[in-house]
């Protein structure tokens, strides 16, 4: 999709006779023979980056006084399971930096609970073609808290050379899992809520 | 010994949510149903029509909320050679922003499913502006209609909701701007069954430099045995790695020979900026 063609068109030789034209030696059937090439030159830029939130991560059963990690990668403890983002229409010549913004704690008004990101089981890349579950490309688990915003560097995507040709489309699916340090008191009923974000930039 | 909370029966979880939790992430996710794409991933805009243009979809089967924000930043490396690039909240002094001067129209939308919407970028420079090439990232943040997974403890939720942001290069471009580019320092060395090249580079003129680098590994003979390329782009030095992964059973000394082109298929011709190219070949360290 990436590649420049070249379309050549060459019009058809036009014959014409010096006698239809009214010009040239009486009787003699002088013939020009005129063509013309057209260049054309059609570049198919590269499809668009799709991004798609996939799940939420999901803490499951929570007590006071517990501490429960959800990992990013399975096997998940039961009734949990991580986040996940996927990016789609990668190129393998473009590097991409990953970074996260990630709450501190789900909050209520004045309640929270604490919820932290450090750790390299609570960060998993998937970078794959055919299908996620091979991660055929390139896969690799880091700590989401070492790449948020804030922090100097991004997670980066360097899609290894052998992994597929430059027209490749390759998907990228981010997962991420955290803990979530349940107070050991009562908590205030209702909802408590946190964003998670996910940036993609490309280094271009 | 605490309880745990209860949980409402519409969002009670169970060993097989877990369990198919894990079966998504082994088998692949399914398709998604919130989504969002962004083109081009780059916008070069002219002092002459002070306006770029966007393209979102969504492919998804839900409506997206979509928010377009400027901040500023550029591929940059840290002291371990990874780069990057950070989005600062403040524009560092000296440097060349176009933040405070672009303008999307519109700024926030709704997509919704199958909708294509089209997002001007437009640039209000001051009236003074000197020539040259100003710096800005655009941001389009997106976040689901989808009501984010609430996990019901009997009277008490927990919600972690997912957005996504995807930043792209905004370049404000007037009058006279030129490019090229610089090799400071390179090495090369094998690493395994690959040869890893380190190279140094700055950017001349007063433009980004934006191009594709190739590298090739050359066998004693002078033949290319493995190469790759890669976009470039230096907005002042970067110092970047390149690693060309050889052929079974490639020995012998070899070079590795970097090739610097302002040849880019992602981007319109009128917003590369033509430059001379630049190569230089290195010997390989065993």
């Amino acid at each position: 999709v990436n590649a420049a063609r070249r379309l050549r068109a060459v019009l058809p030789a036009l014959l014409l006779t010096a006698g239809a034209a009214g010009v040239g030696a009486p009787g003699a059937a002088a013939q020009a023979v005129q063509s013309a090439v057209v260049d054309m030159r059609v570049v198919v830029g590269p499809p668009p980056v799709l991004a798609a939130p996939t799940r939420d991560l999901y803490f499951g059963l929570v007590g006071p006084g517990q501490i429960i990690d959800v990992p990013a990668a399975p096997p998940y403890p039961a009734g949990t399971w991580s986040a996940g983002v996927r990016f789609e229409n990668l190129r393998k010549q473009v590097d991409y930096s990953v970074r996260f913004t990630l709450p501190t704690q789900v909050t209520r008004g004045a309640s929270s609970i604490p919820v932290s990101f450090v750790g390299t089981q609570f960060g998993f890349l998937c970078v794959w073609t055919t299908s996620a579950a091979t991660c055929n490309a390139l896969s690799a688990s880091f700590s989401p808290a070492t790449y948020q915003n804030t922090s100097p560097s991004g997670y980066l995507i360097d899609i290894p050379n052998g992994a597929g040709s430059n027209n490749t489309n390759f998907r990228a699916d981010v997962y991420v899992g955290g803990r979530l340090t349940v107070p050991n008191t009562q908590l205030l009923p209702g909802t408590y809520t946190a964003p998670l974000t996910v940036t993609l930039a490309a280094i271009n | 010994m605490p309880m745990p909370y209860r949980t409402s029966a519409a969002r009670r979880p169970r060993p097989a949510r877990a369990l198919l939790g894990a079966l998504a992430l082994l088998l692949g996710l399914a398709a998604p149903a919130t989504a969002v794409t962004v083109s081009p991933m780059a916008l070069m805009i002219d002092a002459r029509t002070r306006t770029g243009t966007l393209t979102l979809y969504n492919p998804g089967t839900l409506p997206e909320e979509i928010t377009i924000s400027f901040g500023f930043g550029y591929p940059k490396a840290d002291s371990a050679g990874n780069v990057g690039v950070q989005i600062l909240d403040s524009v560092p002094a000296g440097e060349p922003s176009a933040v405070e001067w672009m303008r999307a129209f519109p700024r926030r939308l709704v997509l919704q499913p199958g909708q294509r919407q089209v997002v001007r970028v437009m640039v209000q420079p001051p009236a003074d502006l000197a020539d040259g090439e100003y710096w800005s990232r655009i941001l389009v943040s997106s976040r689901g209609g989808l009501p984010p997974i609430e996990q019901t403890q009997g009277e008490m939720r927990l919600q972690l909701s997912v957005e996504t942001v995807l930043v792209l290069a905004a370049n404000y471009r007037k009058g006279e701007v030129s490019t090229g580019v610089e090799i400071r320092s390179a090495t090369a060395a094998r690493r395994g069954d690959a040869v890893e090249g380190r190279v140094e580079f700055a950017r001349t003129g007063n433009a980004a430099y934006l191009g594709t680098l190739r590298a090739e590994v050359l066998d004693a003979r002078g033949q290319v045995v493995a190469s790759t390329s890669e976009d470039l782009a230096v907005y002042r030095t970067l110092p970047r790695r390149v690693e060309v992964p050889l052929p079974a059973g490639v020995t012998g000394p070899l070079r590795l020979r970097i090739d610097v082109q302002t040849e880019r298929d992602d981007l319109p011709r009128a917003a590369v900026l033509p430059a001379a190219g630049v190569t230089r070949t290195l010997d390989v360290a065993p």
